[in-house]
């Protein structure tokens, strides 16, 4: 994407410059203006029992995997829901 | 909570962006939906030999369950094909390039003794010919049509991967991160009334903590995980032998390899990842760009990007989004005047690397 970017790539430039490490989910209008962000670092409580804990994170148990889910739609709900 | 949904989305990982037309679906499987051939995988006999020398078995992860791989049915189990009804040697070469410098300098942090297991590795043999019995596991039960699928033999894959290395599995576990979805599936690509040309996907790992570990020292497990690699043989029908054969790594992402060392209590703060390139970790034999570039006339076909786009979706469930390229994203978001979704990730999505 950072090659697209520095190619020239319009939306390209705009979501390489938004990116953070390591998911960055990100809403945009149709004429490509960013309307909110979700990153799995930043904005997810927990990461899966199978997957190293970086720092600061904790493992979550397996019935409260679907947190994750919830946060997301939570998000969506609020800014395009109705 | 109602979720409008009609939208575009991007999933961008690495240098590959692809724009998807509905950002909510339902597809793919229940958990309970996993493959046949995905629990045959797990008990391969070979990989089960393997697993006996894993001291961490209880740190292995549960597989993500493959997509499509419940639809999928098992092919060829048996001695010989009956398609192969002609004596076949091919020998087949391996190549194998050493592993790049990963994005987590895996290399400065780790043991060098460790870390020589992943730069140090050779095809355990260089050559080996392979018989009619050896190549009936890509098989089908039976031939169909242009863009059939069906499960791999997993023994008679662990038969080829061990050209590589010794100790390789179809059971992914190496641990800290999401695992699988496990599986081999094979796809008709294109039917002539002389040719089959099927063409191969396959997850599969390598364990390669040595054997004469010291029974008196706590275990370091290592594994080498590909992304996934692509395979393609060619059957002739008329004379009933395979005249090319080829497996390898696939290296359409710029990373491809994900090393794992799991080494509890010994200092190393329990794991260390890292995801590096390899060039090439490849399996050939025959001439099949003489062949293929020969002007076969297909009866039947699908192009190749086609039969791995379909291979791809057996595994992963996020693949049966409508993907669009990202250079077009912005221009149908506006004239269609549809919010869009991206997603922007470090690592794929779509293969084993990440």
């Amino acid at each position: 994407m950072q090659k697209r970017a520095a190619q020239g790539d319009e939306l390209a430039k705009l979501l390489a410059a938004q990116w953070e490490y390591p998911v960055e989910m990100m809403f945009l209008t149709p004429t490509g203006s960013v309307v909110s962000k979700l990153n799995s670092y930043r904005d997810f409580p927990g990461v899966h029992p199978d997957v190293v804990s970086p720092p600061k994170k904790q493992n979550v148990q397996r019935e409260d995997e679907h947190s994750h889910t919830d946060i997301f739609l939570k998000h969506v709900s609020m800014h395009f829901g109705r | 909570m109602r979720i409008v949904a009609a939208g575009l989305v991007i999933l961008a990982f690495g240098f590959s962006i692809y724009t998807i037309s509905t950002y909510l679906q339902q597809g793919g499987q229940s958990n309970q939906d996993v493959a046949v051939a995905e629990d045959e995988a797990s008990s391969g006999s070979d990989q089960g030999d393997s697993r006996k020398r894993d001291p961490n078995v209880a740190r292995h992860p549960v597989p993500i369950a493959q997509n499509q791989g419940g639809k999928i049915p098992a092919g060829f189990r048996g001695e010989v094909h009956p398609l192969l009804s002609s004596k076949t040697l091919l020998e087949v070469t391996a190549d194998w390039s050493p592993v790049g410098k990963g994005r987590d300098k895996l290399h400065q942090s780790l043991h060098p003794l460790f870390y020589s297991w992943f730069t140090e590795l050779r095809p355990a043999q260089a050559k080996r010919t392979y018989s009619e019995r050896d190549y009936s596991a890509f098989l089908p039960k039976t031939v169909e049509e242009a863009g059939q699928t069906w499960a791999l033999d997993p023994d008679g894959v662990l038969r080829f991967l061990k050209q590589f290395h010794p100790r390789p599995s179809l059971h992914l576990v190496a641990p800290g991160r999401r695992a699988g979805p496990d599986g081999a599936f094979g796809l008709l690509r294109a039917v002539s009334p002389t040719y089959l040309d099927i063409v191969l996907r396959i997850h599969a790992e390598f364990y390669l903590t040595p054997d004469d570990w010291p029974a008196d020292i706590p275990p370091v497990g290592a594994w080498y995980t590909p992304a996934y690699f692509l395979g393609r043989m060619i059957v002739n029908q008329r004379t009933g032998t395979v005249e090319y054969f080829r497996l390898a790594l696939a290296t359409d992402k710029s990373l491809n390899v994900h090393l794992t060392v799991d080494a509890p209590g010994r200092g190393l703060a329990g794991q260390a990842h890292d995801v590096v390139r390899v060039d090439r970790m490849e399996l050939g034999g025959g001439n099949g760009s003489l062949l293929l570039n020969s002007g076969v006339s297909w009866t039947k076909s699908l192009s190749l990007d086609e039969a791995e786009r379909r291979l791809a979706k057996i595994f992963y469930q996020s693949l049966e989004i409508e993907f669009v390229p990202l250079d077009q994203a912005l221009s149908l978001a506006r004239s269609r005047g549809r919010p869009i979704f991206a997603i922007v990730s470090w690592g794929s999505f779509e293969d084993q690397s990440c």
